[in-house]
C-alpha cells in the first residue's frame, strides 16, 4: 500500500482551499451578498439506489454542488454494506469561506471554485467473512456554460426583475403614506404601512416563485459541467490496506432542441482494487476507462416523464466499479415529486462475477440530496 | 412590522452621495425618502453588495428622511438574515440587522433621521 496518493489528496485539497481564501475580492466580503443564500433545486438526483444494487448507469447526471456524493459511488457500491457515513462542504457556501456575489459571476474559474466541494465517506464492508474499513475522499465542482442558466444567479435575478417591475409605483404610494403620517393617527398609519408592504412582499413573493419556476422549468437540459477526482482505500481490521482505486469524473450535458438534451461522461479509474483477490497472497489492482452516452427527451414540469437511450463502452476487462455498467440501455424516468425520481432501465451489461453479457432491468427510486438540506 | 432600523442625523457638505450597502442573505428592497424628493429605491440582486445612488444637487438646509427596510424570504432564497446599511457622504447613518420572523415570509421597518446639508467648506 502506497500512502503518497492520500496525501497528494489532501495537499491538493488544502491547495484548492487556499486558492478560495486568497482570491481577490472574493471570499468574505462584507458588503456583499454571499452565493450560499441561492440554493434551488434543479433537477433529479444523483445518488441513485442503483449504485447500491449492482446494476448502474454510465452516465453521471450533473447537479448543483452539494450533490457531489456520487464521486464516492464506485467505491462504496462494493460489497455488503453495514453501515455508511459520509460528509460533504462546499467552502463558499459556508460562513467559514463565504464567496461574494460579485465575485461567483465575475468568472468561469470563479464558478467552478464557489461550486468546489469536498466529501468524505466511509463504510464497513464484508468480502469473504472479513470485515473491512472502506473509505473515501472526493473533490468534485461543476458549471453551467451559460450564467443566466446558473441557479444561484437566476434566482438572484428573478427577484430583482419583479422587483423592479412595480418599484417605482411601490416607492411612490410608500412616500405619499410616509407624506401624510404627520397628520395621521399612528395606529392608522401603522396599519396603512402594513397594508402596503405585506401587499408589496406577496406579489414579489409570488412573482419571484414563479419566475425561478419558469427557468427551471426551461433548464433541465441547460448546458452543464462538472469535474470530479476521489480515492479510496479498504483497511483491513489487522491492519494493512488497499486502494480502491483513484477516479476521474468528466461529466456535461447539452441541450438538443427545447425537449432534449445528451449527456456524456468520461471515467477515468486506476489502481482499482479487484475484491474477489482480497485473502489471496496477491492482491490485482485494475485500471479502466468508461465513456458513455445519453440522449433524453422529455420535459421539466411536476410530473414531468423522459425518455431516453444510452450507450457506454463497458466491457468485461473494465474495472471492478465499471464492469457491471449498461453497454446500452433504454429508459423512461418519471417525476414524483420534487427531488424524486422513479427510473426504469432495461439494457444489457456484463455479470460483474465473470464478465458474461445479460440483459438486465433496473427500477430505481432516485431522491435529490437538495431534499435532505437543511433550509435556513 | 419588527425591523428596528437605528438611524441618526447627520450633517453633510454638498455634494451629497448617498451608498447603500446589502449583505443580507434574504431579498432586501430599501426606500430612501429625503424631504420632498422623488423616492430612491433599490432591490439587490445578488451580484450586488454597495450601490452608490446619484443625487440632485441638494441646498443646503435640512432634510427629514426616512429609511424604509423590507426582507423577504422566498423558496429559492430561504435564508431570513437580513443586514443593510446606508451611507451619506461615507458616514454611516441608518443600519438594521436581524432576521425574518419564523412564521413570516417577510418583515419591514423604519427609520427617521435628518439631514443637514452645508455649503462645501
Amino acid at each position: 500500500m502506497k500512502a503518497l496518493p492520500a496525501r497528494w489528496m489532501w495537499a491538493s485539497t488544502m491547495l484548492l482551499f487556499f486558492c478560495i481564501v486568497s482570491m481577490p475580492a472574493g471570499a468574505a466580503e462584507e458588503d456583499s451578498k454571499d452565493i450560499n443564500n441561492y440554493l434551488v433545486d434543479i433537477s433529479g438526483g444523483a445518488v441513485s439506489a442503483a449504485g447500491l444494487v449492482g446494476a448502474k448507469s454510465g452516465i453521471t447526471t450533473i447537479e448543483t454542488s452539494q450533490d457531489l456524493v456520487v464521486a464516492l459511488q464506485p467505491f462504496s457500491s462494493a460489497g455488503q454494506q453495514k453501515s455508511a457515513f459520509g460528509l460533504a462542504i462546499t467552502p463558499a457556501r459556508t460562513t467559514l469561506l463565504p464567496m461574494a456575489g460579485k465575485t461567483y459571476i465575475s468568472s468561469p474559474f470563479a464558478r467552478l471554485l464557489g461550486n468546489l466541494s469536498f466529501s468524505y465517506a466511509q463504510n464497513q464492508v464484508t468480502y469473504s467473512g472479513t470485515p473491512y474499513k472502506a473509505t473515501a475522499y472526493a473533490v468534485n465542482t461543476m458549471h453551467y456554460f451559460k450564467l443566466s442558466d446558473d441557479p444561484a444567479y437566476a434566482a438572484s435575478m428573478a427577484f430583482k426583475n419583479c422587483a423592479d417591475k412595480k418599484g417605482d409605483e411601490h416607492a411612490r404610494k410608500v412616500a405619499e403614506l410616509f407624506a401624510q403620517r404627520p397628520s395621521m393617527e399612528a395606529a392608522a398609519f401603522d396599519k396603512a404601512l402594513a397594508e402596503l408592504m405585506n401587499g408589496r412582499a406577496t406579489a414579489l413573493i409570488s412573482c419571484t416563485e414563479a419566475a425561478v419556476a419558469a427557468l427551471a422549468k426551461a433548464r433541465w437540459n441547460s448546458g452543464r459541467m462538472s469535474v470530479s477526482y476521489g480515492e479510496g482505500r479498504l483497511g483491513a481490521s489487522g491492519g494493512g490496506s488497499y486502494s480502491l482505486g483513484r477516479s476521474a469524473n468528466l461529466n456535461a450535458q447539452l441541450p438538443a432542441g427545447d425537449k432534449g438534451a445528451i449527456a456524456i461522461s468520461l471515467r477515468q479509474t486506476s489502481a482499482a482494487l479487484d475484491t474477489s483477490t482480497l485473502g489471496m497472497a496477491a492482491q490485482a489492482y485494475k485500471s479502466s476507462s468508461l465513456a458513455a452516452a445519453r440522449y433524453t427527451y422529455g420535459d421539466q414540469g411536476a410530473t414531468a416523464l423522459r425518455a431516453l437511450v444510452e450507450v457506454s463502452n463497458a466491457k468485461a476487462s473494465s474495472g471492478p466499479s465499471d464492469r457491471d455498467t449498461f453497454k446500452y440501455a433504454i429508459g423512461i424516468d418519471k417525476k414524483l415529486m420534487k427531488g424524486a425520481w422513479l427510473e426504469f432501465r432495461l439494457g444489457r451489461n456484463r455479470a460483474t462475477v465473470d464478465g458474461k453479457g445479460q440483459t438486465a432491468a433496473l427500477m430505481s427510486f432516485n431522491i435529490s440530496p437538495t431534499l435532505l438540506e437543511f433550509k435556513k | 412590522m419588527t425591523i428596528t432600523v437605528n438611524a441618526h442625523d447627520i450633517v453633510a457638505q454638498r455634494p451629497i452621495e448617498v451608498s447603500m450597502t446589502d449583505s443580507s442573505g434574504s431579498h432586501v428592497e430599501l426606500i430612501l425618502l429625503i424631504g420632498m424628493l422623488p423616492p430612491i429605491r433599490h432591490a439587490f440582486a445578488f451580484t450586488e453588495g454597495t450601490i452608490t445612488v446619484p443625487l440632485p444637487d441638494l441646498k443646503p438646509g435640512i432634510y427629514k428622511c426616512t429609511f424604509v427596510v423590507q426582507a423577504l424570504k422566498t423558496k429559492a432564497t430561504p435564508n431570513r438574515m437580513y443586514n443593510v446599511a446606508l451611507d451619506v457622504n461615507g458616514h454611516s447613518v441608518a443600519r438594521c440587522q436581524g432576521e425574518i420572523p419564523s412564521d413570516r415570509n417577510n418583515d419591514f421597518g423604519f427609520g427617521d433621521f435628518k439631514l443637514t446639508v452645508a455649503e462645501a467648506a
